[in-house]
């Protein structure tokens, strides 16, 4: 019996990880050896990797180990956690803080230019919902860190917070449970206490139609931590009553450029970064807004992944709206300069989330 | 063993090749499956795996020949030299990148830790000398079985390390069977798990404690740290000897392991035997044997100086591992003076006194930086500046049920319901050891999916 037991027990184990193999190589083909080796920097990082993305059954065996690893009462997953129904990225505390060279390089871009600098620093879901995470994770200190990186900016930078609107809002759907993002509703809370600072009144959400472009959507952070008892998010765009002002976007990258009539892009819904309906996420270094007021300011705006939701509610109030992404110029070897000329536009705004611009090693690229 | 693609394609490619190679040619690929193995971590490796294999063979034949003479030491010497300056010029830890060349504040020679079996091949081949020139037995005329030995590749990980003499006659004649594959199936797969489960849980526990700033860390939060470093430092080990078992015992032969059930021990001696019983067998052997003489205190205590800091230093060349091995010293040579009333003391008192010791000492093996060992060892004891303990709780809520596992295994649970029978029931074990080795197969392939890293981290 213990020869049959041994034999049973040899023959089901190589039965398995030989039907497993020969499917991964195959029979899935969900995502081909050349876009992997593409954006990897070795062959064996590439090989890995494509074992890993065309393993049968990818999704089942992640939301496996989420569920395992959330009954045995893991709630950290590398650098996501689960924070009651929601998941949230934490804050690397072994990383590099560039806080203060960061706000420097805003400094000096400052001096170098006569319009207006606005700065916002935006919290992440880690610090509005820092009460139901440890304190080990660090995100508690987020407003602390704010105020500390607007106490070291220039005195004509204006600096605006957007910590407490967010936080008094934290009950209301803010920010994704799934993505480290804020919602359409995050981005109004901020755009209604910033567009006070930059001279303008709030056009109130009754002037909008709400549409929910995806009902069903699950965000990079799920990827991480497929726990089953975290709900899908939802994706809201809106859209004026009346005419949207957006006439024409232009979209420029590397060497490829885009032209599109509206701020958003639901082509991008049928990725897996579905976010990426506002203004196509941080695919371009430059993006020209163009509305039909004709007559009102310019805004540029220095972004990181959190502009691009907020973005739609500003061109109520501007002829022009560019974005420039200093990561794009730092990975394209570029210069603010090269793209645009802040003289140019009679107000700056700089818009991150306090965890990127902490960590950020491109602002060099803003002098 | 470093991730999914070694699971499910080198493993079975592996084994069916080696079940349907002629006898005659096994050894060639073994040897050649280890530099594939070696290639595919870091081509550099193959540097210190070509100077073991040639150094160990070529010196073993010149040692046998001239061991009689002045010549036989000299060779010995060379052979030791070659293979302590492989050991420390490629060996390379993962936990802190640390090797010989930056404790210099030199650039290292290899890129990262990738590279393999640099901490266990200059030990092959030294102990294959030293045993060839005490005329234990003679030297290999078979390149193939002196360079499967040598080179072994299951034993990359972490060992365990072997011995010639009880590993030649199965090198020249593995008897490979359904058996013995069901038993390497079995290892493997545990040891697998702990590596997962365990050993990757007990990293990650200490993660987080290491987010608490020293000045403000909790002391119940301390000792949980301390407790999970120390676990995930015996587990790391453990898992990767296990799956080596495993992968030997695939290829019909048998390495001589046991599975974990270090907190048996009463004393530190014993637990640093039970932790790593053949990197304890090996500097025994060839270090401490070797330095100690008969009737000499002095001997004893240089002996035990040099055997412990050349095993600590096999973790890792960097200040943790000279600190760790200092305070393991002092420890040892403590428990020596005091081994008359340590005797009478009941056992479970002595139980108490090396955990309270092993957890003390640990953080010299955590910290890079002395001082940042010795404030963590005083917020253990409650200098940290905190009113309110928060993160004790999620460590416990978080960590717990590996953490339990862990006790639980190094209790040695396994070998219990072994020795008592449990599963002796020859209907029960046909049914249930094909369903938990899947079941545990399953599981594997769930966290190896997910992102779980494999890799020897220490």
């Amino acid at each position: 019996m213990k020869k049959f037991s041994d034999a049973i027990t040899v023959v089901a184990f190589f039965a398995i990880l030989l039907m497993f193999a020969v499917s991964t190589l195959f029979f899935q083909g969900k995502v081909s050896f050349d876009d992997i080796s593409r954006n990897s920097d070795t062959a064996k990082e590439a090989c890995s990797e494509y074992v890993v993305q065309n393993f049968p059954m990818n999704s089942n065996w992640h939301s496996m180990f989420g569920n395992l690893m959330g009954f045995v009462g893991r709630k950290r997953f590398g650098d996501t956690f689960i924070a009651g129904e929601r998941l949230v990225k934490v804050s690397d505390h072994h990383g590099d803080d560039n806080t203060i060279q960061n706000v420097a390089y805003i400094n000096e871009l400052a001096a170098n230019t006569e319009s207006p600098i606005y700065m916002m620093l935006a919290p992440t879901a880690g610090g509005v919902y820092s009460a139901d995470i440890p304190e080990l994770l660090g995100c508690g200190s987020q407003r602390e860190r704010i105020n500390e990186a607007y106490m070291q900016l220039d005195k004509r930078i204006i600096s605006i917070d957007a910590f407490y609107p967010l936080y008094s809002a934290r009950d209301e759907y803010v920010y994704y449970r799934t993505e480290d993002l804020w919602t359409s509703f995050g981005a109004y809370y901020a755009y209604t206490e910033s567009v006070g600072q930059l001279g303008f009144s709030a056009v109130s959400l009754d002037n909008y139609d709400q549409e929910y472009a995806d009902a069903n959507f699950m965000g990079s952070l799920y990827d991480k931590a497929m726990v089953g008892s975290i709900k899908p998010d939802r994706i809201n765009i809106f859209r004026s009553k009346y005419q949207s002002p957006v006439t024409k976007v232009k979209m420029y990258g590397t060497s490829e450029s885009k032209e599109a009539e509206s701020v958003y892009f639901r082509s991008a819904l049928k990725n897996s970064k579905k976010t990426d309906i506002f203004l196509l996420g941080n695919r371009y270094i430059k993006t020209d807004v163009f509305t039909e007021l004709k007559d009102d300011p310019k805004l540029l705006i220095i972004k990181g992944s959190y502009a691009n939701t907020i973005v739609p509610f500003y061109t109520a109030h501007y002829s022009k709206i560019t974005m420039v992404d200093p990561n794009r110029l730092k990975q394209a070897d570029r210069k603010l300069s090269d793209v645009v000329d802040p003289d140019d536009y009679d107000q700056i705004l700089v818009i991150f989330d306090i965890d990127s611009f902490s960590r950020a090693s491109y602002f060099d690229t803003l002098t | 063993m470093s991730d999914i693609s070694f699971l499910y394609f080198f493993l079975p490619v592996f084994t069916g090749l080696y079940l349907i190679t002629p006898k005659a040619l096994k050894r060639l690929l073994v040897i050649l499956a280890g530099a594939g193995v070696i290639v595919w971590a870091d081509p550099v490796g193959l540097i210190p795996m070509g100077i073991c294999i040639l150094s160990g063979y070529l010196f073993g034949i010149f040692i046998h020949n001239f061991r009689d003479k002045v010549w036989g030491k000299v060779f010995l010497g060379l052979e030791i030299t070659v293979n302590a300056a492989a050991f420390l010029l490629f060996h390379r830890t993962a936990f802190d990148g640390a090797d010989f060349m930056t404790l210099l504040g030199q650039k290292s020679l290899i890129k990262s830790a990738a590279a393999i079996g640099a901490s266990v091949m200059p030990l092959h081949s030294v102990a294959y000398c030293i045993d060839v020139y005490k005329k234990k037995y003679v030297c290999e005329h078979r390149f193939t079985t002196a360079a499967e030995y040598i080179a072994f590749f299951p034993t990359f990980g972490a060992g365990p390390i072997l011995s010639f003499d009880k590993m030649k006659s199965q090198f020249e004649d593995p008897k490979p069977s359904f058996a013995k594959c069901a038993v390497g199936v079995r290892m493997l797969m545990l040891g697998l798990i702990m590596k997962l489960f365990i050993s990757n849980a007990m990293k990650d526990m200490w993660h987080d404690v290491t987010d608490i700033p020293l000045n403000s860390m909790p002391a119940t939060a301390a000792w949980l740290g301390s407790l999970g470093f120390a676990m995930f430092f015996y587990f790391e080990v453990c898992a990767f000897c296990c799956m080596a078992c495993g992968m030997a015992s695939l290829m019909g032969i048998e390495l001589s392991y046991s599975l974990p059930a270090g907190i048996h021990s009463k004393s530190f001696r014993g637990l640093c035997r039970r932790a790593n019983p053949s990197l304890y067998h090996w500097s025994r052997n060839y270090i401490y044997r070797s330095i100690k003489r008969d009737g000499s205190g002095f001997s004893e205590f240089l002996a035990i100086i040099f055997s412990v800091m050349l095993a600590v230093l096999w973790y890792g060349f960097s200040m943790r591992s000279v600190m760790f091995g200092a305070a393991l010293i002092v420890v040892l040579c403590f428990e020596k003076i005091l081994e008359s009333p340590l005797k009478k003391l009941p056992g479970f008192v002595r139980y108490i006194i090396l955990f309270f010791m092993i957890l003390v000492i640990m953080p010299f093996m955590a910290f890079s930086e002395p001082a940042e060992a010795l404030q963590y060892i005083s917020a253990m004891f409650g200098s940290g500046n905190n009113t309110l303990d928060t993160a004790s709780s999620y460590l416990l809520g978080s960590y717990s049920c590996p953490m339990i596992t862990a006790i639980v295994v190094s209790f040695g649970a396994f070998g219990y319901l072994k020795r008592k029978k449990v599963f002796n029931n020859e209907y029960l074990t046909t049914i249930i050891q094909p369903v938990w080795v899947i079941a545990l197969l399953i599981i594997c392939t769930a966290f190896l999916v997910s992102g779980e890293n494999c890799t020897y981290k220490f």
